[in-house]
C-alpha cells in the first residue's frame, strides 16, 4: 500500500514542516518514506510544493504525479487539483480558499485551519507568536484524521514526531502544535460521521 | 526493518556516510544545491563526534578547496570536497593534477541545471565533464552515480575504497534532486577501513622520501607515466563496471538511466509491465567505467531496444551507442532546465519504441 501526497502553499505557512512531519509520522509507523521539498528562492511568499510518498514496500519514484491526497494551503495550490487521482482527496485550508475543486470525482474536505489554530491562544508560550502559525499542524491533524489509523495511536506517534522536531526554542510550541493536530483531527473525523 | 532508521536529505546522508567511513579532512566551499554537505560536516566537526574527522576548513574559493584536498590526500588522509556546477568546473584543474600525482580523493558534484550559473534544479549535464575527465592531459576517471538517499550514504565508502585501490580521484555524481530528497535509511554498521598508504608523503623524520608530483620533464619519463595511467584506466574498465538491473532477463525494451532518472524508470517499468509490455532497467552505478559489457551481453541475449533517459541533451546515450556498436536501437529521452520528465513520458516513449 502506497500513499502519495502533495502539500502546497506559500512560504511562511509551514508547508515544508507539515510535509516533513507527515513523512516522519509514516516512518515512525514503519513505512518507507520519501519527501521532496521544492520551493521558490524566498523564505516567505514564494510558492512551495512538497511530495510525500509512504509505502510498506521500497519506493520506486519519490516524484508524486497523481496524488491520493492534495493538501492545499492557499489558492494557487488549487493548480494541482487536476493531478489528483480519481477518488483522491482534496484537503483544503478553507480559511484562505473559497473555491471548489471544479471536479466531481474527488472528495473535498474543507478545514478552516487558520480559525481553528487561532482559537488555541491559551497554548502559546508567554510572549510567543500568534497561534495561527499552527494552521499547518491543524492540516496535519486533518490529514491523519482522513487516514483513520485510530486516534490514540495517531496521537502517540504525532507526539513522537513533535518531540523529534520541536527542540530547543521550538519546544515551547509543542503543546500548541499538538492541540492544533487534535483540532484538525477532530474536525475531519466529525465531518466524516454520518449526519 | 531495523529500529535505527534515519530520515535524512541526500546531502546530509552523504556527509554522514563519509564520516562513518573515517573521513579525515573536508575542505569546503559551499554552493547550492550541495551546501548541506559542508553544513552537516561543520556541525559534526564542532561536536567532535567522529574522532577520525580531524580537519574541517572553509576555503576562500573552490580552487583553494580542491588544492587543500590534494595536500591532505598526499599525506594518505581520506580527504574530500563537494560542489555543484560552476564549482565543479573550477575543480577540474585540481582533478587533473591529483590524477597525475596518483592521489586518492573524493569529489562530490551535486549536478545543477544549465551552463554558467544556470539554476538550482537537477540536471545530469556534467556527465561528459565527469566521465571524460574535464581537466587537461588525459587521465583515468572513476565516477559513481547514487540513485537514492541510502546510496548517497553508502557511496562515500565505496568511493574511498576505489580511490585508494587505484590511487586516483573518484567523483560522486549526484543531482540536485537526490541532494534535497529525504528518505528513510539505516546506516550499515561497518568499521572504517584503513588503506595501504606506504606511498604517502608524511614528512616523518627518518622515513623514505616520497615525491608526489605530476611533473615529468623527460619525454620518456612522461611517456612511461602516461602509459602507466592508461594501464590503470584499462584495469579499472575491466574490473569496476557496476550496474543494477530490473527485469532485463525478458525485456523487450530496456531503460538505461541513473540517478533520479533511474527512479522514474523503475516506476515506468512497473506501469509498462502492468500493461503487458516487458520493460526492464539497466542502471549504471559506475558511469566511468561505463558498464558497456552488460550492454553487449544484453544485446547478445536478444535485447534490441534501449531507451536512455537522462537530464541532458544526450550524453550517456553516446556510451550506450558505443557499447551497442550499431547492434541495437538506442533512443534518447532527455529533459533539461531543472525539469524532470514524468513517468508517463517514459511509458509513452517506451510504448512507441516497443511497437
Amino acid at each position: 500500500m502506497t500513499s502519495e501526497t502533495i502539500v502546497a502553499g506559500h512560504g511562511g505557512q509551514g508547508v515544508l514542516e507539515l510535509a516533513n512531519w507527515l513523512a516522519y509520522f509514516h516512518l515512525l509507523r514503519g513505512r518507507h518514506v520519501a519527501y521532496t521539498p521544492s520551493y521558490g528562492p524566498e523564505t516567505r511568499g514564494g510558492k512551495v510544493k512538497c511530495y510525500v510518498v509512504a509505502s510498506e514496500d521500497p519506493i520506486d519514484s519519490p516524484i508524486v504525479e497523481a496524488p491520493d491526497l492534495l493538501i492545499a494551503m492557499n489558492l494557487p495550490s488549487m493548480d494541482y487539483v487536476p493531478l489528483l487521482r480519481p477518488g483522491g482527496t482534496l484537503l483544503v485550508n478553507s480559511s484562505l480558499v473559497r473555491d471548489g475543486p471544479g471536479r466531481t470525482d474527488v472528495t473535498v474536505e474543507r478545514v478552516p485551519a487558520v480559525e481553528l489554530a487561532s482559537g488555541l491562544g491559551r497554548y502559546v508560550p508567554e510572549g510567543g507568536r500568534d497561534p495561527s502559525i499552527a494552521a499547518n499542524s491543524v492540516m496535519l491533524g486533518a490529514a491523519l484524521g482522513l487516514a483513520r489509523e485510530g486516534p490514540a495511536r495517531t496521537r502517540a506517534t504525532v507526539e513522537e514526531v513533535f518531540r523529534h522536531y520541536l527542540t530547543d526554542r521550538k519546544a515551547a510550541y509543542l503543546p500548541l502544535n499538538l492541540n492544533a493536530v487534535d483540532a484538525g483531527f477532530a474536525f475531519v473525523v466529525r465531518s466524516l460521521l454520518p449526519a | 526493518m531495523s529500529d535505527v532508521r534515519e530520515f535524512l536529505k541526500g546531502n546530509e546522508a552523504l556527509a554522514y556516510g563519509a564520516l562513518r567511513t573515517g573521513l579525515n579532512a573536508y575542505f569546503a566551499y559551499p554552493i547550492t544545491p550541495s551546501s548541506e554537505i559542508p553544513e552537516t560536516l561543520a556541525t559534526e566537526f564542532a561536536r567532535s563526534t567522529f574522532p577520525d574527522f580531524r580537519t574541517f576548513l572553509q576555503a576562500a574559493s573552490e580552487l583553494e578547496a580542491i588544492n587543500m584536498v590534494i595536500g591532505a590526500a598526499a599525506t594518505g588522509a581520506k580527504a574530500m570536497t563537494a560542489t555543484s556546477g560552476p564549482g565543479f568546473s573550477l575543480k577540474q584543474e585540481g582533478l587533473s593534477y591529483a590524477a597525475g600525482m596518483e592521489l586518492p580523493l573524493l569529489v562530490v558534484d551535486v549536478n545543477r541545471a544549465g551552463p554558467g550559473l544556470g539554476n538550482l534544479g537537477p540536471e545530469q549535464t556534467d556527465y561528459f565533464q565527469a566521465t571524460r575527465g574535464g581537466g587537461h592531459g588525459g587521465y583515468p576517471t572513476l565516477v559513481l552515480a547514487p540513485s537514492s538517499v541510502p546510496e548517497m550514504a553508502s557511496f562515500p565508502a565505496l568511493g574511498f575504497d576505489l580511490a585508494f585501490a587505484y590511487r586516483t580521484p573518484v567523483i560522486l555524481l549526484a543531482d540536485a534532486f537526490l541532494g534535497q530528497l529525504k528518505e528513510d535509511l539505516v546506516f550499515p554498521d561497518v568499521p572504517s577501513p584503513s588503506y595501504d598508504v606506504a606511498w604517502a608523503a608524511t614528512g616523518a623524520r627518518g622515513e623514505a622520501r616520497h615525491v608526489l608530483s605530476s611533473l615529468h620533464l623527460e619525454l620518456a619519463d612522461q611517456s612511461r607515466h602516461s602509459r602507466h595511467l592508461l594501464d590503470k584506466r584499462t584495469r579499472i574498465a575491466q574490473r569496476e563496471q557496476r550496474a543494477e538491473e530490473v527485469g532485463t532477463e525478458d525485456a523487450e525494451i530496456v531503460f538505461v538511466a541513473y540517478g533520479i532518472c533511474a527512479r522514474l524508470a523503475r516506476r515506468a517499468v512497473r506501469i509498462l509491465r502492468s500493461r503487458s509490455i516487458r520493460a526492464g532497467l539497466l542502471r549504471p552505478i559506475t558511469l566511468a567505467p561505463f558498464p558497456e559489457r552488460r550492454v553487449r551481453q544484453l544485446i547478445e541475449q536478444g535485447r534490441r531496444k534501449f531507451l536512455v533517459v537522462e537530464l541532458n541533451a544526450g550524453q550517456m546515450v553516446d556510451d550506450v551507442r558505443l557499447a551497442a556498436g550499431g547492434a541495437a536501437n538506442v533512443e534518447l529521452l532527455g529533459e533539461m532546465g531543472g525539469l524532470l520528465p514524468s513517468s508517463l513520458d517514459l511509458v509513452r516513449a517506451a510504448e512507441a519504441m516497443a511497437r
